[in-house]
């Protein structure tokens, strides 16, 4: 067991770009349920947009990478418009079921032979990173991180996915500060209240709908990013519930929540895969407790499992405030 | 203190007023082919206290909902300070200076008293999304909110729970405050959906004299209630309620001898609470 | 005459066997896996081949090989692997270098002149090879005379799949619409629950042994007890320390998440059958074909409906759970244990949702995310027909079910799309009727 590559490994994808890609997700959805308590169950489908929107742009029409951004954040805010249009009026749950149904779709068609030209079907949108291997600064060069080894580019995509985890981080923080993030924070405990006090709740709903939705896309961008690649199957109902899983770890309702939370969950998360990973590779465990084909569930059974503790046991998070933080208003 | 407003009208239902604030015409809700509330003609006297009453299910809080735009009516048109507001939607309704309560109170209860009562400001610069983040913007109309705030906390002697959050504060102090909350809106007409039910005799009194303050300040009322005590106390003008439709109106003292009201309740309460209140 | 005859003879025995080698492979895999020497482990092998199936003028099937054609095997959402020839059985054979999906691709440049890639063979084809074993792909060409079967003739057949995929969708759906009523909790996590029966099933029948009939019993009774165990160990303590909904909900898809994993950690990513699954020959009733089993399992989920709709409708515990479902409160005040009252609706809903799953896995085929790709529909069913609502629920998977086959049938080059049918129309009917089709509309606001 070679423990210096388990931990810096672990601590290497807790601080990676893919950390960031979550950290971002994470963020929206936290303006959805944690400020809002909109049941946003489609972050997964913002995400896409993101990905997709600036990949096809990029590499099947060509666009400049400015205006192929662009077109991410029009798509994520064209999504959140169709999905709160029908919705944002009805009961909460009927949001839940629309934006988790609106992401299948979503991955689904991004899958469809019928438009492999377009998405690149199952193999996922490649060929759009041009202006990104481009502009990296770090060349192909190596950089060792204790036992872990990162190349230039990879390196490259942590600084901006960070980079932007801080700047939507500290503008959700500053957004929600302010008279508008407390008429989102009334709508999620009373909404009827709220209305009786002269707001437009649903454009109110909708405006933090799309706020989530493009810090979602912007998530996606980096997820896509850093493998040069928009895989389909990235974007499942998984992704979704990770972020979940990120915010109730990290604490709902804070800014800093999501990210802290990005970062221990995947901790924990690569921590234990490496570990099940060397253990099997070394056969330290039999072969019917864990062997090399299934390990790779574990980490899926674990996130799920502590979502549904998390909800149950510490609302809070893991560390904060009980009262204001948890799903139950009284 | 001003003295109550005389309301100079007829006593019978769908009378005429000198100077309505709300008008209400053929205002009507169906839930599934029963008729919850079917209401002729309905004009509430500016600058007066109004009661709604009316035994159970007579459809007072649904006609609520239609008057203040929480719910739709089936048809129905309604005019507000002599402006047509048929199917405007309750949030504008509020912005346009006419707010309500609820029956159960509805407190946010995870903010604070203090932000409770900051939301309840309209025409708030910050409230875009694109202005929020910038304090500079709003800083200075948020400190007049904060204190136009604190002074109505102190007024219902909140003050000293501003900065907890409204969901640890006892039943009657969610009462006062969604009655001091709903003054942050500077409404011109304040609804109150029985706004004395289930509070103690001392509360009682309190919210008696804050009712009584609206009226001092200009704002007319109209307010359901149950307790005739209280609609003899500080109401003006009762509007009287059965099945859905008007069913008299008059002073409290003409009301309490009306043959029509004392059988609508008789057909409820058998008769005894009705008339021992009166 | 004869040479054909013979060769048929010969392509019949070889499929079995491939089949039976797949079969054994399938159920023996973790005791091959042992049984072999570790340093000299097995490959990963693709093999299969391609097929000329027609029906020759007395009407019978006649299957032929076909050499000569190009198959391309590639990772799947990776690299090609290799391009083969099929020789002169028309078969194809490579060892592929890990264990992983794989897209297996005919190049239709390379099918002869005369036939063409049928419609019911799906290239590229995504298999599934597991560690030190070989998987199958077969494919089937016909002549072009085949496509002189107009459009019309087939919508019967989409028709009736559309009413077996609904009656499915049905009996998994009534539960979810009671628990929904009657507590205000939105599963997530019942499609766990069918994935459940269909594996309980399968372990009993295949690795136990015990007969397909007395599995499925055993497994409906286990999913019953499983899903009545949630109830008192997970929902009533949370709705006792007056948890919200939404806890609850995610609650559910936590377990579902976490539960889902754990079937793919056990049982691995691939279709499995029960011992008892054969290829049944499909019975022609004109219009349409079936094999007896659809009519098996469509009959079993429409007497299974129509049971349970009556149990609702007429007797005591049918109406104390429409009581607790319309007002908790009153139903209360009236004597109905609603604690009790909600423990049943999870029993009835878990066994229902175990014999779903039991059928589902005959028709399709047991898989770790069966019942979670079937949740979808499933929740599309019962929004549509009326949020709570046990007999909306019915009529939404009616809907719902046919309009999935439907849209197959319209758009026969996507149907990898045909569950997007069932969401968009769920989306538009919440536009135009929020409440659902029977849903009464005070509910929804």
């Amino acid at each position: 067991m070679n423990w210096e590559l388990i931990f810096s490994n672990a601590v290497y994808v807790a601080f990676s770009s893919s950390a960031a890609a979550y950290a971002l997700i994470a963020i929206g959805i936290n303006v959805h349920i944690g400020y809002t308590g909109l049941l946003n169950f489609g972050q997964a489908g913002f995400a896409a947009a993101g990905a997709y929107g600036m990949a096809i742009p990029l590499a099947t029409f060509g666009w400049h990478w400015t205006a192929a951004i662009g077109s991410s954040i029009f798509f994520a805010i064209l999504l959140a418009l169709l999905l709160g249009a029908p919705t944002l009026r009805l009961r909460s749950d009927y949001l839940a079921i629309v934006t988790i149904a609106a992401a299948e779709i979503i991955r689904i068609s991004m899958m469809s032979v019928r438009f492999t030209w377009l998405t690149g079907g199952t193999d996922g949108k490649k060929g759009f990173a041009d202006f990104l291997v481009d502009s990296n600064p770090f060349g192909d060069n190596r950089y060792q991180f204790f036992a872990q080894s990162v190349n230039g580019y990879s390196l490259y995509i942590t600084i901006i996915g960070w980079i932007l985890v801080a700047i939507f981080g500290s503008l959700v923080y500053f957004m929600m500060r302010g008279p508008w993030g407390r008429v989102l924070r009334g709508i999620r405990e009373d909404e009827t209240a709220v209305r009786s006090l002269g707001k437009s709740v649903t454009k109110f709903k909708m405006q933090s709908l799309v706020l989530g939705g493009v810090i979602g896309a912007v998530g996606g961008i980096i997820l896509a990013s850093e493998k040069q690649s928009a895989q389909p199957m990235e974007y499942g109902t998984t992704l979704t519930f990770f972020a979940f899983t990120i915010v109730i770890l990290g604490g709902l309702a804070t800014a800093r929540g999501p990210i802290i939370g990005a970062v221990i969950f995947w901790f924990i998360l690569q921590f234990v895969d490496n570990v099940l990973e060397q253990a099997t590779r070394n056969e330290v465990v039999p072969t019917w407790v864990v062997n090399g084909n299934n390990f790779g569930q574990v980490k899926f059974i674990l996130a799920g499992f502590a979502l549904a503790l998390l909800v149950v046991f510490r609302p809070q998070g893991i560390y904060g405030n009980k009262r204001e933080m948890s799903f139950d208003s009284r | 203190m001003t003295p109550a407003k005389q309301v100079i009208a007829d006593a019978i239902p769908g009378s005429k007023k000198q100077d309505p604030i709300l008008r209400v015409d053929g205002l009507r809700r169906e839930f599934g082919g029963l008729v919850a509330v079917d209401i002729a003609h309905l004009e509430v006297q500016r600058g007066a206290i109004t009661a709604l009453i009316g035994p159970n299910g007579a459809g007072k809080t649904t006609a609520f909902n239609l008057m203040s735009g929480f719910d739709t009516p089936t048809n129905g048109t309604s005019e507000f300070d002599g402006v047509d507001i048929t199917g405007v939607q309750g949030h504008e309704l509020a912005q346009r200076g006419m707010v309500r309560t609820f029956q159960l109170t509805r407190v946010l209860t995870r903010l604070t008293v203090l932000e409770n009562m900051m939301l309840g400001a309209v025409g708030q610069i910050g409230e875009k999304p694109w202005t929020s983040p910038f304090r500079f913007l709003w800083t200075k109309q948020e400190d007049e909110i904060r204190e136009r705030s604190e002074a109505l906390l102190k007024r219902f002697k909140l003050d000293h729970v501003a900065g907890e959050y409204a969901g640890n504060i006892s039943g009657g102090q969610r009462k006062l405050l969604e009655m001091a909350r709903a003054l942050m809106v500077e409404p011109r007409l304040v609804m109150l959906d029985e706004p004395m039910a289930g509070v103690n005799p001392a509360l009682k009194q309190s919210l008696l004299g804050h009712v009584k303050n609206l009226q001092s300040e200009g704002m007319s009322v109209l307010f359901i209630e149950h307790d005739m005590d209280m609609v003899h106390e500080i109401a003006d003008w009762v509007v009287v309620m059965a099945e859905g439709r008007l069913i008299a109106e008059g002073t409290p003292d003409q009301i309490s001898s009306n043959r029509a009201v004392v059988d609508a309740y008789l057909g409820e309460h058998q008769g005894t609470s009705f008339l021992e209140d009166a | 005459m004869r040479g054909v005859r013979e060769a048929r003879r010969q392509a019949i025995a070889r499929l079995v066997f491939a089949f039976g080698v797949t079969l054994t492979l399938v159920s023996f895999g973790g005791n091959a896996q042992a049984a072999t020497d570790e340093d000299d482990s097995r490959p990963e092998v693709i093999v299969g081949a391609v097929r000329d199936q027609y029906k020759d003028d007395a009407g019978k099937k006649v299957v032929e090989n076909v050499p000569g054609v190009e198959v391309i095997i590639t990772v799947e959402g990776g690299a090609e692997v290799t391009r083969l020839i099929t020789d002169d059985k028309g078969e194809f054979q490579t060892e592929v270098p890990d264990p992983g999906n794989y897209l297996v691709e005919i190049n239709p440049d390379t099918v002869p002149d005369g036939m063409e890639i049928v419609d019911s063979t799906k290239t590229p084809r995504t298999i599934t090879v597991n560690p030190e074993s070989q998987a199958t792909a077969i494919f089937f060409l016909g002549a072009n005379t085949t496509k002189a079967v107009s459009r019309w003739e087939l919508l019967p057949q989409a028709l009736f799949n559309g009413i077996k995929l609904a009656a499915i969708i049905a009996i998994c759906a009534i539960g979810l619409a009671l628990v929904y009523a009657t507590t205000g909790l939105s599963n997530f996590a019942h499609g766990e629950t069918v994935t459940f029966g269909a594996f309980a099933a399968w372990t009993l029948n295949v690795k136990m042994g015990v007969p397909f009939l007395i599995s499925a019993a055993i497994a409906t009774i286990l999913t019953a007890a499983v899903s009545v165990g949630m109830e008192r160990g997970v929902w009533k303590p949370m709705r006792q320390r007056r948890s919200s909904l939404t806890s609850m909900m995610i609650v559910s898809i936590g377990l579902a998440l976490g539960v889902r994993y754990i079937f793919q950690f056990v049982y691995g990513a691939r279709y499995t059958n029960y011992s008892a699954f054969g290829r049944q020959a499909t019975m022609d009733f004109g219009p349409f074909n079936a094999t007896p089993r659809t009519l098996w399992v469509m009959a079993i989920c429409v007497v299974l409906s129509v049971l349970v709709s009556a149990w609702l409708l007429y007797t005591r515990q049918g109406r104390a759970i429409r009581a607790v479902a319309d007002n908790p409160a009153l139903a209360s005040s009236t004597g109905i244990n609603s604690d009790y009252v909600i423990a049943y609706v999870w029993l009835v809903g878990g066994a229902l949702a175990g014999i779903g799953g039991i059928l589902y896995g005959l028709d399709i085929g047991v898989q770790w995310d069966m019942g979670f790709r079937l949740l979808l529909l499933i929740f599309a069913a019962v929004t549509l027909g009326g949020l709570g609502n046990p007999f909306g629920a019915i009529l939404g998977s009616l809907v719902i079910g046919i309009f999935v086959e439907l849209w197959a049938w319209l758009l026969p080059a996507a149907t990898e799309l045909k569950t997007i049918g069932a969401m968009l129309i769920l989306i538009i009917v919440l536009l135009v009727r929020p409440q659902g089709l029977l849903g009464s509309p005070e509910r929804a606001g």
